[in-house]
């Protein structure tokens, strides 16, 4: 089904959904994504060219599994979108597909086909030190539509990990849509992992806004095995709010691994900040767009950004892509980027201490991606991180030297 | 006893003007439990020997040898002489951010041992511990980032931890004096003299006598133009310190320019 389907039947679509939906309101936004979709443009990832990636899976039954159940916190409100009702849907229906609407083909494929989703609600003033963790594993051969919502009130301070592992098998084409809203004054720190295996193609979106003085720490994990899209986004609409956004990836393989990182500065005096660190191996492409936009109006916005890519074999491809839009004239705005290959004075200098070359690789590449895996709120995500890193790389090795 | 053998060493690099020939002939044999001191004036292939005898792949042997223990380890990687009793103090050791101090020492003492003897995290941080002291070295220099913003002084200290910590049959020591203040110079040479006895010998390259010392060397050699043209016994430092390289030249009837030449034109058959 390359390239997908020319047009979706919004009412075919409806009657096969009307069973699952517990809500009306949801089942008539199926329709009106499945109207929008045949006009719809594609999602722009500037240097992937992805169109004739097998991304248009359908099938009702739901493509996730919560390895942990749905996660239960004081005052937090969750629920499973599917069978959330309207008076359940009612607190999240201000926010719910208003960021990422079915302005872009895969996006509205996304919510014509939903098949599974979490919705979670933090109160005002909410502090906790637990952080709030959702495990989410996608199933083989079964294509998953997931969408996750998080609203954050006023005044909060909370700590969101999402996390995605896959079943290894059949193959499947997910999409994963999450919208985060950060309350005025409230402090977020979200980090999300993706792990999943080559089986699945995957198109992944996120979006967040940040209200007044709002503060979103987000960091990224980048290391699924397939080919996959991953956008992700933050307004910052509030006066005085700030975005840190640190991402790392990992591409080995075969893959291709395009990522958006995009910070708009909407609101007066807002900070933006986009960290992304990336390594790839064997024949593996990665693609890191920098996105930086301040809009007019902006006045006093800040927004930086750093892109490095270390390629670790001659056939890798990777592309660091800083791209700064200024509308407005009051701001200040920097980048930095580099694509390049592990530093040989530093490997002597390892080695020189006797460490074999695939040992002082890993350690050149791990202290490469410190600087987002120290940010990582929770210790056990980030030693898995490193974890999964380290296997990865020695997987990519050894797959090197067989090839040698 | 281990043995370390240089034998009619020629050594060249690629640079803009293009091969360059910079040791041409450098004959040495050094053995655990003897401290040799080379000395020689800038640029003169001191570094180039120690990185040759290290491995640094920068570095082309034309002719000769150099063997551990009776084998030739020209074929072997960096980190196979390493492993198999080699360790260099760099004079300009590599900054690593994101790795640290402690993380690197561990995976090189792990390196020499097989996966079922690793060191443990307690006798790591016992042993650690210690060698800070011994080189009154702050504990956070520790969790700090491979000599990532070290001073130049903290840089010398912090390859004499590793050497400490590795405990190499064969160190070479790269100017591991310079830069650093009389204090400073006196902690490493405690560290050194730490590891003198009869399964360490070292290979100190310095141009002061000051640090000789500390550290009394066995042999001194003196190295001009790519060879070792003279040896001696401590008390050669001392000479060269009161006459320079023009007047060890001249009694050698050496064709060597020098910076200091200035009364004498350089040019063939001056002696
Ligand atoms: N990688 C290299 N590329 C080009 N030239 C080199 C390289 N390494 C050394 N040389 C040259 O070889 C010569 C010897 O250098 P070396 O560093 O071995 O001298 P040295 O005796 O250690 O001097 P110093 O006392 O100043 O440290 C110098 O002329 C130097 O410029
Ligand atoms: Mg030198």
């Amino acid at each position: 089904m390359a390239f997908g389907p020319k047009q979706l039947d919004g009412a075919a679509l409806a009657a096969a959904y009307a069973d699952l939906d517990h809500s009306a309101w949801l089942t008539a936004q199926r329709q009106r994504a499945a109207e929008a979709y045949s006009e719809a443009p594609w999602p722009e990832f500037a240097k992937v060219s992805y169109h004739a990636w097998p991304l248009f899976g359908t099938g009702t039954a739901a493509g996730v599994t919560y390895p942990d159940g749905l996660p239960t916190s004081a005052g937090v409100i969750v629920r499973s979108l599917l069978t959330a009702t309207d008076a359940d849907l009612a607190p999240f229906k201000d926010y719910l597909f208003k960021q990422t609407g079915p302005t872009d083909r895969l996006t509205a494929f996304h919510i014509a086909h939903l098949n599974s989703g979490v919705l979670i609600q933090i109160p005002d003033h909410f502090h906790s030190d637990q952080p709030v963790v959702l495990n989410t594993r996608l199933l083989a051969g079964q294509n998953a539509h997931h969408h996750v919502l998080v609203v954050v009130g006023s005044d909060a301070q909370v700590t969101i990990v999402d996390r995605y592992t896959g079943e290894d098998g059949a193959a499947s084409a997910d999409s994963v849509v999450t919208e985060i809203v950060v309350g005025e004054n409230s402090q977020v720190n979200f980090a999300n992992v993706d792990a999943f295996g080559s089986n699945i193609t995957a198109f992944i979106r996120r979006h967040a806004t940040v209200a007044a003085n709002g503060v979103l720490n987000w960091t990224a994990g980048v290391l699924n095995d397939g080919n996959m899209l991953a956008d992700t986004s933050t307004d910052l609409v509030g006066t005085g709010s700030t975005a840190d956004v640190k991402v790392v990836a990992l591409a080995t393989g075969k893959q291709t691994q395009g990522l958006n990182t995009r910070v708009t500065n909407i609101g007066r005096q807002t900070t933006a900040n986009i960290l992304q660190h990336g390594v790839i191996l064997e024949k593996a492409a990665l693609i890191f767009n920098g996105i930086g936009h301040i809009v007019k109006g902006a006045r006093g916005a800040d927004a930086q950004q750093e892109n490095r890519v270390l390629m670790l074999s001659r056939a890798a491809h990777g592309y660091a892509n800083p791209i700064l839009l200024i509308d407005e004239n009051d701001v200040k705005a920097g980048h930095a980027a580099s694509v390049g290959r592990v530093d040989a004075s530093q490997m002597y200098y390892l080695m020189s201490r006797g460490l074999t070359k695939d040992v002082a690789q890993r350690l050149v590449i791990r202290g490469f991606l410190g600087a987002v895996l120290t940010a990582i709120p929770l210790p056990t995500v980030q030693q898995e991180l490193i974890d999964t890193i380290e296997r990865k790389l020695i997987h990519g090795q050894t797959v090197a030297h067989q090839q040698n | 006893m281990d043995t370390l053998e240089v034998k009619n060493l020629h050594v060249a690099v690629d640079d803009e003007d293009g091969h360059q020939e910079i040791l041409k002939g450098v004959n040495l044999t050094m053995h655990t439990g003897e401290i040799h001191a080379i000395m020689g004036p800038n640029g003169t292939g001191k570094s180039t020997l120690s990185e040759t005898i290290m491995g640094n792949p920068k570095y082309e042997v034309g002719e000769g040898d150099i063997l551990l223990n009776g084998k030739s380890i020209l074929d072997w990687p960096v980190d196979k002489r390493a492993r198999a009793g080699l360790f260099l103090a760099m004079q300009y050791p590599a900054e690593i951010a994101g790795v640290t101090n402690a993380e690197f020492m561990r995976a090189a003492i792990n390196a020499r041992r097989d996966d079922d003897h690793q060191i443990s995290v307690r006798e790591f941080i016992k042993k650690l511990d210690d060698k800070m002291a011994l080189l009154d070295m702050p504990e956070e220099m520790a969790e700090r980032y491979l000599n990532q913003g070290f001073s130049g002084g903290e840089k010398k200290r912090n390859e004499i931890l590793q050497l400490l910590m590795i405990e190499p049959p064969f160190a070479i020591l790269d100017e591991i004096d310079s830069g650093l203040d009389i204090d400073a110079m006196k902690v490493v040479a405690k560290g050194v003299n730490a590891m003198r006895g009869p399964n360490f010998g070292t290979l100190i390259i310095t141009h002061y006598q000051r640090l000789l010392n500390y550290i009394v060397p066995d042999v001194v050699h003196i190295m001009m133009d790519g060879r070792i043209v003279k040896s001696g016994d401590a008390a050669l430092a001392e000479t060269l310190e009161k006459e320079g390289y023009v007047g060890l030249r001249d009694e050698l009837g050496l064709d060597v320019p020098l910076t200091d030449d200035t009364d004498i034109p350089s040019g063939k058959g001056e002696a």
